[in-house]
């Protein structure tokens, strides 16, 4: 059964839909990345689901009920917010101390998940005085205070060093081996691609696609790209072979669809001289780019990501259940 | 319900500008009753202050601790502000999302935390007051035994301030604002209403609390017919806070917390 059930959620802050008639579920044991650009409306839906705001429409239950229904939120959801802060002069100890009483969670609690996030040490100092990643680490024991079963991240990676960010992907393999629901949202497509088993894409307030990782890339075909100086007699060799490739310039040819497992023996056989060959394609940016750019409705403002280029962006196969637009 | 008010409490316990107004609120009250102190004992009868030693000098000089009803009122501002200010609303909210249960937590923490400030302040009055008139000449500056009839209503009207304090916290939400709007209101513009329409001005937090506070004994000694009773003074400051903190309410808890 699904921990959160997102139905038909609608947000508009006076002119502007931030959440726009989005629908989707997060299953327990999984991690399912919330993905799509700046400005997506990730954010507002997330805090929507906590109770932090209104919707305009529908809903996003948890566990079945309404956030401001459950009786110990603590002890179901635990979040990591954007704008969330810290009194600055409080102690970590003590900000946790303060989040434990008011949630009826012990004490011994808090000493606990100050392991968990490896801030022990620094426990008795001001937070005033702590980074951006101690202030994250701090923010995931606050969310872990309750040992819940459900957990909302919105952008953790923000302000994390290289170690911090591996820590934290393992972090939530971990939480997610448990069975616990992970929710994890990101702009970074290739970042969250390395952590996740589920992705849910907005871009513009809708629903791009979901589905687990693994679906979405393997459908999307990527292509090839070969530099050679044979182009011309390469070009007839693939089309014997059935593919079809098309002139990046006088000496690049790129064949679509197909994978450089495929090309490679041709041109081996063929005795096609190779001065370089990239294969491209199948990854999450692609199927998000793929996704953005065959939509009128769906295209978000910064749907051009690094990496992005590919004329003719990938093909995306037809009859995907999940998709919309 | 009593877990919010302890984890407020905690909250003002953790928080270093708790302890500062406390300690600028006593030592300021402490400051005043040795001003009155040295002048009494050279210059009373000028300075139209009651006569030394009397029971209204006590009485007036240990209800000097008064001042620090304004310095309960900022707590109490900063109690709610402070965590809008902060971005500390947002996990409160998350932990307790009934968000009426957690202002009302507030208003009482706020309470509780008036009346620790006016027993601290009349602690320190009640030491300076001592230690001054002993350095001047002997005896005379216990105002120990005016306790009984100034300690209730100022606990009270210091208690029921920092009530008043969260209830505009709730309603403003910025600290800065509540606590410029707050304090200029008190210190300035209830004196000039006052002035113009005495009629009005009894019903205005400061004459409503100087009713049954220290202040008051000072002001009747004084003859000011303008004055409620002290029951109905309590019940309008009470009326303030909770007042300014259901309109905050409703909007707090209808408004989005981005
Ligand atoms: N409080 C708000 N008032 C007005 N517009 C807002 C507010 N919060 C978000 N928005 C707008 O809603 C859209 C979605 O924002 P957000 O949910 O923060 O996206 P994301 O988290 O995916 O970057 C943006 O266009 C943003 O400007
Ligand atoms: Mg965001």
């Amino acid at each position: 059964m699904a921990v959160v059930e997102v139905r038909r959620l609608t947000k508009r802050f006076g002119r502007v839909t931030a959440v726009d008639e989005l629908s989707f579920d997060v299953e327990p044991g999984r991690v399912t990345g919330f993905l799509g650009p700046n400005g997506a409306g990730k954010t507002t839906t997330l805090r929507i689901m906590l109770g932090l705001v209104r919707p305009t429409e529908g809903s996003a239950l948890i566990g079945g009920v309404a956030y401001r229904d459950l009786r110990h939120p603590a002890r179901v959801v635990g979040a990591v917010l954007e704008a969330s802060g810290f009194h600055p002069s409080r102690s970590a100890r003590d900000h946790l101390g303060v989040v434990a009483t008011t949630a009826g969670i012990s004490r011994k609690r808090v000493d606990e998940v100050l392991a968990m996030v490896g801030l022990s040490d620094v426990a008795g100092r001001a937070v005033g005085g702590f980074s951006l990643g101690m202030r994250q680490r701090l923010e995931l024991a606050t969310a872990l205070l309750g040992d819940p079963e459900l957990l909302v991240l919105d952008e953790p990676a923000n302000g994390l060093d290289p170690q911090g960010i591996s820590w934290l992907r393992g972090l939530l393999r971990w939480l997610s081996s448990q069975g616990r629901a992970v929710l994890v949202s990101s702009h970074l497509l290739a970042e969250a691609a390395q952590t996740v088993d589920d992705v849910v894409i907005v871009a513009g307030g809708r629903l791009a696609a979901s589905g687990p990782l693994a679906e979405l890339t393997g459908r999307v075909v990527g292509s090839v790209r070969i530099r050679t100086p044979e182009a011309q007699r390469l070009q007839g060799v693939l089309a014997g072979a059935g593919i079809t490739a098309h002139y990046e310039s006088h000496d690049v040819l790129v064949a679509d669809g197909a994978t450089p497992e495929v090309v490679g023996p041709l041109v081996a056989a063929q005795g096609v001289v190779v001065y370089e060959m990239t294969s491209s394609g199948g990854s999450l940016e692609d199927v998000f780019l793929a996704l953005t750019a065959s939509g009128p409705g769906a295209s978000g403002p910064g749907a051009s990501g690094p990496g992005a280029s590919g004329p003719g962006a990938s093909a995306v196969p037809g009859g995907g259940s999940e998709m919309v637009r | 319900m009593t877990r919010l008010v302890r984890a407020e409490l905690l909250k003002l316990r953790t928080t270093k500008v708790t302890w500062v107004l406390l300690a600028v609120g006593a030592v300021t009250a402490g400051l005043l009753a040795a001003l009155v102190v040295v002048r009494s004992s050279t210059a009373a009868q000028q300075a139209g202050l009651p006569l030394v030693g009397s029971v209204a000098w006590r009485r007036l000089v240990l209800g000097l601790s008064g001042v620090t009803e304004y310095f309960a009122l900022v707590a109490g501002i900063l109690c709610v502000a402070g965590e809008y200010r902060h971005g500390t609303i947002t996990s409160t909210f998350l932990v307790e999302p009934r968000r009426g249960r957690v202002i009302a937590a507030k208003l009482g923490a706020s309470g509780l935390a008036g009346a620790v400030f006016a027993i601290a302040a009349m602690v320190v009055v009640i030491s300076v007051a001592a230690g001054t008139s002993a350095a001047e000449r002997a005896a005379t500056g216990n105002v120990v035994p005016a306790l009984p009839a100034v300690a209730p209503g100022l606990i009270l009207a210091t208690a029921l301030y920092g009530v008043y304090g969260a209830g505009l916290g709730a309603l403003l939400r910025n600290q800065v604002l509540a606590v410029v709007i707050a304090l200029s209101f008190s210190l300035i513009g209830e004196s000039i209403v006052t002035d113009l329409l005495p009629q009005v001005g009894k019903w205005l937090p400061d004459a409503a609390a100087a009713s049954f506070s220290s202040s008051s004994q000072a002001g009747q000694i004084q003859g000011s017919a303008h004055m409620l009773v002290w029951w109905a003074g309590g019940l309008v400051l009470l009326a303030y806070g909770i007042s300014a903190a259901l309109v905050g309410v409703m909007t707090a808890v209808r408004s989005d917390v981005t």
